[in-house]
């Protein structure tokens, strides 16, 4: 058993002199915090026709169709019209959004009652910021 | 042979395995400290929206910053009035910007919009697949490669960095290359 433990702790010692991780050595710019995704678009998530729906069209249509927009300590949460319309709307720009941007949280909630419908974007540290910086008109407030 | 020194063999085997794939994988983001892993940037030629051709070898002893964007990306549009900024700042000490539109095709009009909107003061070129795939695929948006006067690959970043960052790896980039 000695014997084992001294063969595993050579190995690793080997293996670290051996083949040193270089990641220390990349230029500041490449770093990233481990186990984040990286705030990135992913282009392969959606063909050129949904891209272009999404972009285009759901969203300029639901961020006219808000109808209140809440601060969050990691996000923004925006109110929508319970109606099946907006909820498919919704849903599915929601979906093309979490493929595009993998970074986010996306949460939609029927309020009960028949109450509102809740679409919140949040995510890990940056990412309210990143709202700020890129979705103006998403946190605008409604008029 | 002892069955405990096969298993330790096994192990020493399986430990170094691992680490060897651990090192070829963080080979493909060199760092400008490394010279031995830097490769060379491959060299393209694309289109400005005016029609210009525009050679990455026309930037040869200058340090490049390579931006592949699209209009459609947020984290590219967060990133970019900040290369404005680094651009008018740098600029005299030999540092080049070119952003690369990786935009879906017949989207120049979007494109040429958004720069004019930021006030884009670098070259923006039109990427296509091609140059992508020479540059790793460039399947996510921003990525950004650090090109040194020699024509090398100096580090390179995928995903939105903070304008501090690129400063900072500009600044080495620029003291590399005096």
């Amino acid at each position: 058993m000695k014997a084992l433990f001294v063969l595993a702790i050579s190995a690793i010692a080997v293996g670290t002199f051996a083949f040193p991780p270089t990641v220390n050595q990349q230029t500041r710019i490449s770093q990233q915090k481990k186990g984040e995704s990286p705030f990135v678009c992913d282009t392969m998530a959606l063909t050129p026709e949904i891209r272009k729906r999404h972009f285009d069209v759901l969203g300029p249509m639901l961020v006219s169709m808000r109808t209140a927009v809440r601060e969050l300590p990691n996000g923004y949460e925006f109110e929508f019209p319970n109606d099946e319309r907006t909820y498919q709307l919704l849903t599915e720009w929601v979906f093309q959004e979490s493929q595009c941007c993998p970074f986010f949280d996306l949460d939609v909630r029927l309020e009960r009652e028949r109450g509102a419908l809740v679409m919140r974007a949040t995510g890990r540290e940056g990412t309210k910021a990143f709202i700020q910086n890129d979705a103006a008109r998403w946190i605008q407030p409604v008029k | 042979m002892n069955p405990r020194t096969m298993v330790a063999g096994g192990l020493v085997l399986v430990i170094a395995i691992i680490m060897y794939g651990a090192a070829r994988r963080s080979t493909a983001l060199p760092g400008p400290t490394n010279s031995r892993q830097s490769r060379v940037a491959p060299d393209f030629e694309l289109k400005t929206l005016d029609g210009r051709v525009v050679k990455l070898s026309d930037f040869h002893h200058k340090a490049v910053v390579l931006n592949f964007w699209a209009t459609y990306c947020g984290p590219c549009r967060v990133e970019m009035p900040w290369l404005v900024d680094l651009y008018r700042q740098y600029r005299s000490q030999g540092l080049e910007i070119i952003g690369v539109s990786m935009d879906d095709d017949g989207e120049q009009q979007k494109v040429a919009d958004f720069i004019r909107e930021v006030g884009v003061n670098y070259t923006i070129v039109l990427g296509n697949h091609a140059v992508g795939d020479a540059y790793g695929g460039a399947r996510f948006l921003p990525q950004t490669f650090l090109i040194d006067p020699n024509g090398h690959i100096a580090g390179s970043a995928t995903g939105m960095k903070s304008k501090s960052d690129f400063e900072i790896a500009i600044k080495e980039l620029l003291a590399n290359a005096q």
